[in-house]
């Protein structure tokens, strides 16, 4: 077990930053999500820890060992793939095994053997050893790739979109299993993933990435209700934050308030539909589209030009094209400046 | 009858036919290796479609195990066991080197791109002109390295021609592999080299299985080259059977038939051997994920 500590990471990949100047702490034992959209440096970074890429500059250290010279197979890193990497002309048991019998000195076979049982068991694999592993469904195949991983006791476990190719149902399971996993092993975990779903419901904290930069390293909570700009609020919520013009809408410290507030951000769960002439409504707007997702709908308003979310309760199904009021909740209102970055 | 029926009758007919045209060849060689030389060298141009008279004369001749009773038959004596066994040592050979050196150049390219983006087209060029417009230079490098009518002049002539064939045909093996596989080896403490051997090769076997028989056929069946490069120490079976000649009948059809049969059999054995990896191989290239 190790924590690990980025220090002004950067890599350049000749002219393309990738990841620029990424400080982070990662304490011991914690479950950290990278999050961001595809091409945001999440997974270069994981490659950096894992040793897989050098950084151009910076550190990175493992408890208080710099690592970055240190060779991949020295790290003592498990790494799950996102499209498993399993070797599909060995058996399960072979797979499994495989990382112990390449080390040197190579383990005796009754200690690799009960290795495998018992990490065998911890991923749900049992019944399957003897299998070829080209033969395993896509399910059971990740399955293996955790459990390979597992086996050498690595001090910290990188796994880089694991599920994304998975189908919903088993990925919920997959999601839940592995949060098990890390209770039960209680190793320092490294998840990359582009689905803030995923990250919000696993990780103890979250490290939100854009364009190679660290935009906010937090808490689930903390990135959900105090985003650090524009990016961090937008990305991350299943439906999206409305952002309007700080000056036009009548809350505290919006319209009347400092020149720095230039956005405001409400989060639609935040917002509330309320008669159009009640003395509640922040806003009066027009129903422009009604989504409806099962257990809320999603509500399309139109005010002043901008499409405002806010969700309804599916029996109170307001009319399209009817005019109603919306409620913002003072508590939950965010301010961003001309950068985009959050005002206090 | 509706169309519905001519159409797979039409089908079968074009496939006997076409079937027949490639195979006709293959058909004269099996016929004429039983024929007595009064049949495959008939007076009058009688044509034999099946041997009149069945006889493995021809095979025994080729072979050495007896002599032909004809007194116009050459003077040498004829033995193709010890052509045979050279054209192995000198195919197989050529095909180990050019899997040796080409199995690895074809790693580098597909996975580091080695060499930049040209590489593999300048290992392509060696293919671009016929292999005579550089066998009298090499006849003549040879003479100097005293590589003229050895195993391994031919080795090395072999190994260099057929080198493209494999970077070309393993390179797309190769990139059919996930990166991660050899990733995943390397986090769980393999070198390079071990990831390659323990993780990656055993992927692409099928297509090495693949690589090596046309390699080797490539080098079995050369003609050319083991005419030019050897005299009479090194005889490759090619050159041998054409040597297959007299002053009586002029070329010995009977004994080259035979003998021609003799020679498909070790690609075919090979074939057989790697049957299991070949199907996949052949196919593998082909599969987009």
């Amino acid at each position: 077990m190790a924590s690990i500590r980025l220090e002004r990471l950067t890599k350049d990949f000749g002219g393309l930053v990738a990841v620029d100047d990424v400080s982070l702490t990662i304490p011991d034992g914690e479950f950290v999500a990278l999050l961001g959209p595809s091409g945001c440096g999440k997974t270069t970074t994981m490659n950096m820890i894992s040793g897989l890429e050098r950084p151009t500059s910076g550190e990175l250290w493992f408890d208080d060992r710099p690592m970055s010279r240190v060779p991949v197979g020295a790290r003592n890193v498990g790494f799950v793939f996102q499209n498993y990497a399993i070797f599909t002309h060995m058996s399960v048991y072979d797979n499994l095994a495989f990382g112990l019998r390449v080390r040197r000195p190579r383990p005796p076979k009754p200690i690799v053997d009960e290795k495998v049982q018992r990490v065998a068991g911890v991923v749900g694999v049992e019944g399957l050893l003897e299998r070829r592993a080209a033969r395993l469904s896509v399910n059971d195949m990740q399955k293996v790739a955790l459990g390979r991983s597992m086996i050498v006791e690595p001090s910290i476990f990188l796994l880089d979109e694991p599920f994304s190719n998975l189908d919903a149902a088993f990925r919920a399971y997959m999601r839940a299993e592995l949060k098990r996993i890390q209770h039960e092993i209680g190793q320092t975990m490294v998840y990359v993933t582009h689905d803030q779903v995923e990250a919000m419901s696993m990780a103890d904290r979250i490290a939100v990435m854009n364009l190679g930069v660290l935009q906010q390293f937090g808490s689930p909570l903390e990135i959900y209700e105090r985003p650090a700009n524009t990016f961090v609020a937008g990305f991350v919520g299943s439906t999206r934050i409305n952002f309007l013009p700080a000056d036009r809408v009548p809350v505290a410290g919006g319209a009347n308030g400092v020149g720095a507030r230039v956005t405001l951000g409400i989060r639609p769960e935040y917002t509330r539909i309320v008669a159009a002439d009640s003395a509640d409504a922040t806003i009066t707007a027009k129903v422009a589209l009604v989504e409806p997702l099962g257990a809320k709908d999603v509500v399309h308003l139109t005010w002043d030009g901008h499409d405002v979310r806010t969700l309804g309760t599916p029996g109170v199904r307001p009319r399209v094209g009817a005019n109603v009021g919306l409620a913002f909740d003072p508590a939950h209102v965010l301010f961003f400046d001309g950068d985009g970055e959050a005002v206090a | 009858m509706s169309t519905r029926g001519l159409k797979p009758a039409g089908r079968a007919i074009a496939i006997l036919v076409i079937g027949a045209f490639f195979l006709f060849p293959l058909y004269w060689l099996v016929t004429m290796s039983f024929k007595p030389q009064d049949e495959w060298s008939p007076v009058g141009g009688k044509i034999y479609w099946l041997p009149g008279k069945w006889t493995v004369g021809n095979f025994t001749q080729a072979l050495g195990i007896s002599t032909p009773n004809t007194q116009f038959f050459s003077a040498a004596p004829v033995d193709a066991s010890k052509p045979i066994v050279h054209s192995l040592l000198a195919a197989g050979g050529g095909t180990l080197l050019a899997l040796l050196v080409g199995v690895f150049a074809a790693y580098g390219i597909a996975r580091f791109r080695a060499g930049g983006k040209l590489l593999p087209f300048q290992i392509l060029q060696l293919r671009m002109f016929p292999p005579i417009v550089v066998i009298i230079p090499l006849l003549i490098m040879f003479t100097y390295l005293h590589l003229v009518d050895t195993y391994w002049g031919l080795i090395l002539v072999y190994g260099a021609v057929t080198f493209p064939f494999v970077v070309w045909l393993m390179r797309s093996f190769f990139a059919e592999v996930p990166r991660e596989i050899s990733e995943a080896a390397i986090v769980d403490g393999c070198t390079q080299w071990g990831a390659f051997f323990k993780a990656i090769l055993p992927q692409v076997r099928g297509g090495l299985a693949a690589t090596a028989l046309f390699v080797f056929i490539l080098n079995w069946s050369d003609f050319l080259i083991a005419l030019v490069l050897t005299a009479d120490k090194v005889v490759t079976a090619p050159v041998f059977l054409n040597s297959l000649q007299s002053a009586g009948a002029g070329q010995e059809y009977g004994p080259q038939a035979a003998l021609g049969l003799v020679l498909v059999l070790p690609p075919a054995i090979f074939g057989l051997l790697i049957q299991r990896y070949l199907v996949r191989g052949l196919t593998f290239g082909a599969i987009k994920r």
